[in-house]
């Protein structure tokens, strides 16, 4: 091989290339560090915003509204209710800090990334009260994803993804918990209870499980459980800690309120999740108008209303709570600008109630 | 004065050969430039797949199981792009082109993190791209490890290139999780700071990496096609290497499976994992080298299969009912053992068998089955362990492995014997 021409100069590029890469490398961490709020940020306090006293917790409790979290400044991710009554919408904001958190009937349950250890590896998971204070915490391994709370407040369930990073290869494995409201006590991972298929019991060293969902005896419940790339729909009991899968493709599933269909996210062939309903007496599927790929647990506002968190195509783009017809038809609409997780404190409410909250 | 500068020089020189010796382990500055740009793709690489999950949940809040599926599905292509970057290196005898333009593509996704924002789509492309820049570059990047380095030595070199890349990959969680420290939230810092390692990796393979000398093509040799694939498999020595790591790799476990059985044993919780496969990966680098200085001196045929003689006795640890921790322990150990005999020294062993001409090809015709042949290892896996359970899974993959050893010393060694029988009657 004949050298280049310019070879010799070529040490000299490296050492040039090398030293504009550290500087910028050092000068970004450096830039970005300073932009940081000085230490952490002072706890936001209830008195702090403005329409928030005890007397107005208790004003949009008996009225119908929402539990979200907050996506706006200067209250990212804080837990917030907002009431559903296009005559006087009210928020109450909350000091409860989540990154996933799901409500119902007086007991809601929140998951946040544990920064204090400096990395991101531990979930901090926290039961708390209608008065939305903390009532018993822990941390587990892992990051949140989904949550939810049985409909009479008894029992609640989360899924963490546990990474496994490796030199060879990325994975994924997820962990489902049930958990006991009134006294915080784990109830076990879906992993440990028995699972059942055609009769006989199903065995694989890869069951990973996600998304559970309720029905209204709190006892039984839905679940998403993968294994070797085939996503099953389970049905399980938490008192007899057994699971039966009766169905495929389903993830994420969510119960309406009559118990007669599931919504969930369906795995389409053109790559990307569609939001759809089983028909459980029929087991029909109907594809929802919802046209973008969704990944949420959905959350049913009533028997014909979903709600789901996605990009709110109106600048600004960022997460809103959307709602759309659990029939097929319509077209997905706006319901909470700029909030994600949203639980549904509703008794059957007049649809199209949508609260214009104020844009940034 | 001038003796004085003369004897300086004198010592200077010797001490730089020295130095050159340490530092690159004797196996020539051409090796050691390849391993530092893995070490610093890796470091860059591993960055952002760690924190890539945690990026997509709560920076943009999407769910990163979308992501497992895109990957899943595009595995496929990425085989596909490593063969046709294997001939087209072998056509235009241009490897280090090759590599460097595989390395370039990853560099370029790092800035693409930056600039895609929250479209999963455009984010999955950018993942997509990475993992093709990735089949672009492997076989070109052997290639020049192979072409680099004198004969008696492969393994060797392979061993220094594995060992950097894999201290590369342990380094850029650690770099990742410092940064966060630093600047929680920010995913920013850790992206650029990637992008930037990137750079580095992609400055050493451009400015300090030479295309090695390849003697010219005899005038009559045809272009170099796709069709050279089915003659590198006509030849009986490099056919029986292909088919018999592939039956191998078709009763291998990945090392998840291995750690889940290991769970079982000790029902440790799945944070431990990293920490297992930290630990796997530690052994291996410390390892890699020794272990081809080992295979070039008594054989790398040898060596090789006698890696998979030690993931049979790992599989057999397993299988201990009651097992003591220390004992389950040292599996890791084995196994990291394993890695270092049989990851660089199948390369170098390939190497040495391949004519130069085509060797790219082969390289990636040999990973490409090796490759597919661990896919449907963990499919059979799964099925063997849903229908009869984990222990008559294990037993099935420890009887498959006895028996493909057996197989490999049939073929791969015994043709090793008679090719050192025929070389001592001539001589």
């Amino acid at each position: 091989m004949t050298p280049a021409p310019n070879r010799s100069s070529r040490p000299t590029t490296f050492v040039a290339v090398t030293l504009v890469c550290v500087a910028v490398a050092i000068g970004y961490v450096w830039a970005r560090q300073s932009a940081q709020p000085a230490a952490s940020a002072p706890p936001i306090s209830v008195s702090l915003i403005a329409p928030s006293s005890p007397g107005e917790l208790a004003a949009i409790q008996s009225q119908p509204h929402l539990v979200v979290i907050n996506r706006e400044a200067p209250y990212i991710d804080y837990v917030r209710l907002v009431s559903l009554d296009p005559a006087t919408p009210r928020i109450y904001q909350t000091t409860l800090h989540c990154d996933r958190m799901h409500y119902a009937a007086g007991n809601g349950i929140c998951l946040l990334r544990d920064l204090s250890a400096g990395g991101s590896e531990t979930v901090r998971v926290t039961l708390f009260d209608s008065g939305f204070q903390p009532q018993h915490t822990f941390t587990v391994e892992g990051y949140p994803t989904r949550t939810r709370v049985s409909p009479d407040g008894r029992y609640a369930a989360f899924t963490v993804f546990v990474t496994g990073h490796s030199y060879s290869d990325a994975n994924m494995s997820t962990a489902t918990v049930l958990l006991d409201t009134a006294s915080g006590a784990s109830l076990g991972n879906l992993e440990a209870f028995t699972i059942w298929r055609d009769g006989k019991q199903f065995q694989a060293p890869d069951f990973n499980f996600w998304g559970v969902t309720f029905a209204k005896d709190s006892d039984q419940f839905y679940a998403t459980l993968r294994s070797y790339g085939v996503t099953y729909l389970v049905q399980g009991s938490v008192s007899t800690r057994a699971l039966t899968i009766i169905g495929q493709g389903v993830e994420c599933p969510s119960l309406s309120p009559d118990g007669t269909r599931l919504a969930f996210k369906k795995f389409v062939p053109e790559g990307k999740w569609r939001l759809t309903v089983l028909d459980l007496a029929t087991m029909q599927e109907t594809l929802l108008a919802e046209t973008e790929s969704i990944d949420d647990q959905v959350e049913w506002l009533d028997d014909q209303h979903i709600l789901y968190q996605n990009i709110d195509p109106n600048p600004p783009p960022w997460m809103s709570v959307m709602m759309v017809l659990a029939d097929g038809s319509g077209a997905p609409e706006v319901l909470v600008p700029n909030a994600i997780s949203p639980a549904a404190m509703s008794q059957p409410v007049a649809a199209r109630a949508v609260v214009d909250g104020p844009r940034p | 004065m001038y003796q004085i500068e003369n004897s300086g020089d004198l010592i200077k020189n010797q001490r730089a050969h020295l130095r050159s010796r340490l530092l690159w382990l004797s196996v020539g500055r051409n090796v050691f430039f390849l391993g530092l740009t893995s070490l610093l793709t890796d470091i860059s690489a591993e960055m952002v797949s760690v924190v890539l999950p945690l990026y997509l949940l709560f920076g943009l809040r999407l769910a990163p199981l979308q992501f497992g599926l895109i990957d899943g599905l595009y595995q496929g292509a990425a085989v596909l792009v490593r063969v046709v970057s294997g001939v087209l290196a072998d056509r235009w005898r241009r490897p280090k082109a090759l590599a460097a333009a595989g390395y370039v593509f990853s560099a370029i996704c790092k800035a693409g993190l930056l600039l895609v924002g929250g479209s999963w789509l455009a984010l999955s492309g950018v993942v997509i791209l990475d993992r093709v820049g990735k089949g672009i570059r492997t076989a070109p990047r052997d290639s020049l490890i192979a072409s680099s380095t004198n004969s008696e030595r492969l393994a060797t070199a392979f061993g220094v290139h594995r060992a950097m890349d894999t201290a590369g990959a342990m380094l850029g969680p650690l770099v990742a999780a410092g940064l966060l420290a630093l600047t929680p939230n920010a995913y920013d810092t850790v992206f650029v700071v990637s992008l930037c390692f990137a750079l580095v990796g992609v400055a050493v393979i451009v400015l300090l990496v030479e295309n090695p000398a390849q003697p010219a093509p005899a005038p009559t040799a045809p272009t170099v096609d796709w069709r050279v694939v089915g003659q590198l498999l006509a030849q009986p020595n490099f056919r029986a290497l292909v088919w018999v790591s592939s039956g191998l790799a078709l009763m291998t476990l990945s090392d998840n499976f291995i750690y889940l059985a290991l769970r079982r044993h000790f029902n440790f919780s799945l944070g431990v994992f990293p920490l297992l496969y930290v630990a796997t990966a530690l052994i291996y680098m410390l390892l890699a080298i020794p272990m081809g200085r080992l295979a070039d001196r008594v054989g790398r045929t040898r060596i090789f299969v006698a890696g998979y003689g030690l993931l049979g006795i790992v599989y057999t640890i397993l299988l201990v009912p009651g097992l003591p921790l220390p004992i389950g322990l040292s599996s890791l150990v084995v196994l990291g053992l394993y890695y270092a005999a049989t990851d660089g020294v199948l390369m170098a062993r390939a190497s040495e068998l391949l004519p130069d001409t085509l060797r790219t090809t082969g390289l990636a015709v040999l990973t490409t089955g090796t490759g597919l042949a661990r896919l449907l290892a963990s499919f059979a896996y799964g099925a063997v362990w849903g229908g009869w359970g984990p222990e008559i899974a294990n037993v099935t993959f420890l009887v498959g492995l006895a028996g493909m050893l057996g197989v490999a010393a049939l073929t791969l060694l015994r043709a090793d014997q008679r090719k050192k029988l025929t070389h001592d009657s001539r001589a």
